[in-house]
């Protein structure tokens, strides 16, 4: 089960994020994909994945990047690795 | 050394007539981290810094100690546009030259290791795990690096003048520059400031893409700038693209920052001189989205008569110097 | 497009945010007036040991000038030279197609100091594995000007300028080159600084702050500078192509030098203010006004004093920097659009509240109204050895 704090983060931050790019916020669902449904780009992945590691203190390597592409998928890797580091 | 190397005795010279055209991507980082360190070391206080340390810091002062060392009293200049410093600041020097405003310029480009450049491409993902391999289908990053490279620009005139003809290593046919205007650290994957910079290069040299002979490439070893760079040597130069050498000199020494291009000028005056083409190291598997004649491995005898050498930076700044075989 | 070092090259515009104000009325009005300053000592992960005065931005909304969209993590100072170009340019990029856009050249001897010291600072306290990648890119000095090269898709070029003080003046300089040497009709060219902790505690450990708190060029009792910040941008094209587009002359950079003195003993500033009015073919007798480099520098001021009075001794001189403060990159940037902003009102502003300057040059302290000077000389000289001058042509 995913951390409901961990999914309302990453929200925030995606929907600060498209506010900036100005991309419709209808389109910030937890299954819509970043780049090819939300229009993000690889720098805003980046962004996501360094403010969560900071955030929940986990570190996320780099081979784990490719799955971190939809709000579910980027939840359910900081899950992950914070259970890990239980 | 350069200077040493043109032959130039600046007692000699009228020192208003020779000028200093520099380019860095961070300056002096070095000063910087150690005055912070040294704050946070002190819980905020300041008084273990030394009062001369700070004004050491502002990059400007690279073209200044360069310009009081040689007594230069032309026009001095620091060009910071990060990794592709070297070509705008040996272009510059060009113009400088072409418009009679100088008689020598010493050009070129210089970066420390920095703590910086280091951390931030760590934590773009943009460094390589073990070693740069530029076109590689397995490339993952650059090897952030330092260096410096300068070069003695000098017009003809000047060089027959004071009878160094012979001497003379190289010629700076012409230079481009643009800006993909896209995106701070994401190349524009239709690779629009590039194009227009090698198209810009091309002209100002007025040679047609059919007389380069070879292409140093920016070649990070980035997934993005080898994939991209690749593109816009292909848009350029059409059918012929597959039949240019293309080599990244960064296999080799990394990616030294803003010396880069000007580190990879220096090696191109010499592959000129010896018509020997540097390789790509480290190139194993080919990538299908990289399909040129990259050099792999080996250096090549060729007739070098004209080069292009790309240049590309942060801000989407590019570039494209062009290099020949001086020809009396 | 010619080769050609005569090509004539006129300013069509420009736009300037600073302690004077955000536009053309506040800066004549402001040069009127008292100076203003303000009071500065936190910078977020460092705090300066004494509140220091200097001639700071005051109600600088980025975001009412810009809108929101695309500046979350822009820094202060790509927002301070978006916020000028969009003040005076915006007009000019939305109605020229795409491929036909000036480029730009900014001059700044930092870029964003401020944005690299605290990358640094936020290694050191968060460890290098927590710093935020979209805080890398700011750290290079071109950042703001290629900012502004994507904001308003200028693809024809992008250069940046770091020669300290005269950063801004080399960065016209650069255009003036770029497009004398056949690369382009046009550059939007200017200087940009900001207020930042590590530049000020590097001033402060460097003793060349005002102890007094004054702002004193040439004065007697000068003790230093008090620092400032600000951004000036101009259009400079050829007298052709801004014919071509029957673009109203505001003025034109007649002539220019830039020159290093080793020795920093006043060949360098004579050499660059001799240079500037041969190349612009003018007598130093022609020049109207000289708007001086001078900013309470004790050594400074005097080398530059003993300059002016060797080559024009009778020429009144307007010290800027007692208006705007020691703006280092954008400084001379900043004196140019002042020059500019005295010329269309016939008057050269004064320094404000006098003080002694002992004779060492006839500096304008109190403003002379009903003047109109052909010509004015804009000059730049850096402790570093930099030394630059532009001759100012009025074209009203």
């Amino acid at each position: 089960m995913t951390n409901p704090d961990i999914k309302a983060a990453i929200h925030t931050l995606i929907k600060e994020i498209a506010e900036d790019m100005e991309i419709d916020e209808a389109k910030i669902t937890d299954e819509a994909h970043f780049i090819t449904d939300m229009g993000l780009d690889s720098m805003a992945l980046l962004e996501v994945l360094a403010t969560m590691e900071k955030k929940f203190g986990v570190t996320i390597p780099e081979t784990e990047f490719p799955n971190i592409v939809t709000i579910n998928k980027c939840a359910e890797t900081v899950q992950k690795y914070l259970d890990q580091k239980k | 050394m350069a200077v040493k190397h043109s032959g130039l005795d600046f007692s000699k010279e009228d020192p208003k007539r020779v000028g200093v055209s520099l380019g860095t991507t961070m300056g002096e980082p070095q000063i910087l981290e150690q005055c912070i360190e040294m704050l946070y070391e002190a819980d905020g206080a300041s008084d273990s810094i030394p009062e001369n340390l700070p004004r050491q810091y502002p990059c400007g002062v690279i073209p200044a100690n360069v310009a009081s060392h040689f007594n230069a009293c032309g026009p001095a200049i620091m060009i910071p546009t990060a990794c592709a410093a070297g070509n705008y600041a040996i272009g510059y020097a060009f113009d400088l030259l072409g418009l009679g405003l100088a008689d020598v310029v010493i050009a070129g480009g210089s970066d420390p290791i920095s703590k910086i450049a280091f951390t931030g491409f760590n934590r773009l993902l943009a460094t390589a795990k073990e070693v740069c391999k530029p076109f590689d289908k397995n490339r993952d990053g650059m090897a952030v690096g330092e260096g410096a490279g300068m070069l003695v620009l000098e017009s003809l005139s000047h060089a027959r003048k004071r009878g160094a003809s012979a001497a003379i290593i190289a010629e700076v046919l012409g230079y481009g520059i643009a800006c993909d205007a896209h995106n701070m650290t994401i190349p524009d994957p239709s690779g629009s400031g590039g194009i227009l910079a090698l198209r810009k290069g091309l002209k100002s040299a007025n040679i047609a893409p059919d007389a380069v002979d070879y292409i140093s490439a920016h070649g990070t070893g980035t997934k993005e700038n080898d994939k991209t760079e690749t593109f816009i040597i292909k848009a350029v130069f059409g059918d012929r693209a597959n039949k240019i050498p293309v080599s990244s000199l960064k296999s080799m020494i990394g990616h030294t920052m803003g010396a880069a291009s000007a580190i990879e000028a220096v090696a191109c005056c010499l592959m000129i001189r010896n018509n020997t083409i540097l390789p790509t190291i480290n190139y194993s598997e080919p990538d299908p989205d990289c399909d040129l004649d990259y050099v792999p491995n080996t250096a090549r005898s060729a007739k070098v008569n004209r080069i292009v050498s790309n240049a590309y930076a942060f801000g989407g700044n590019t570039s494209a110097l062009v290099l020949g075989k001086y020809e009396d | 497009m010619r080769t050609s070092v005569e090509q004539k090259l006129v300013i069509t515009a420009m736009s300037s945010v600073s302690s004077l104000g955000k536009t053309e009325a506040d800066m004549a009005a402001s040069l009127s007036a008292v100076p203003k300053t303000g009071m500065v000592q936190d910078f977020g992960f460092h705090r300066l040991a004494t509140p220091q005065p200097c001639f700071c931005l005051s109600d600088f909304d980025p975001e009412a000038i810009l809108g929101k969209k695309g500046l979350r993590t822009k820094d202060r100072a790509t927002k301070l030279l978006l916020a000028t170009v969009e003040t005076g340019f915006k007009d000019l990029f939305e109605t020229t197609a795409e491929d036909a856009r000036p480029g730009i050249c900014i001059g700044s001897a930092f870029g964003s100091v401020q944005s690299i010291g605290d990358f640094l600072s936020d290694a050191i306290v968060n460890g290098a594995h927590n710093v935020n990648p979209m805080a890398f890119p700011n750290t290079v000095i071109n950042a703001p000007t290629s900012n502004a090269n994507i904001r308003y898709s200028s693809r024809m070029s992008s250069s940046t300028v770091a020669t300290g003080f005269n950063a801004g003046i080399d960065a016209l300089i650069y255009a003036c080159t770029y497009i004398r040497a056949g690369h382009a009709d046009s550059m939007i060219a200017g200087g940009l600084e900001e207020i930042s902790y590590y530049w000020l505690a590097g001033c402060a450990k460097s003793g060349v702050l005002s102890a007094s708190g004054t702002m004193m060029p040439f004065g007697v009792d000068r003790d230093g500078f008090l620092p400032g910040e600000g951004c000036a941008v101009f259009y400079i094209e050829t007298e052709e192509h801004a014919a071509g587009r029957n673009a109203a002359i505001i003025a034109e950079i007649a002539g220019m030098c830039t020159c290093f003195d080793p020795k920093l003993d006043g060949c360098g500033a004579c050499q660059a203010m001799t240079g500037a009015c041969s190349s612009a073919g003018v007598e130093p007798a022609a020049i109207g006004f000289v708007s001086a480099s001078a900013n309470g520098s004790p050594t400074g001021d005097a080398v530059e004093a003993q300059a002016i009075a060797r080559l024009f001794p009778n020429t009144p001189v307007a010290a800027y920097k007692a208006k705007t403060g020691e703006c280092y990159g954008a400084s001379a940037t900043l004196s140019l659009a002042c020059a500019i902003s005295d010329m269309a009102n016939s008057r050269i502003s004064g320094t404000g509240a006098p003080y002694s300057t002992g004779g060492i040059c006839n500096l304008v302290q109190e403003t002379r109204h009903h003047v109109r000077p052909k010509f004015a000389l804009i000059n730049s000289f850096s402790c570093d050895g930099y030394c630059a001058s532009l001759v100012l042509k009025n074209r009203k």
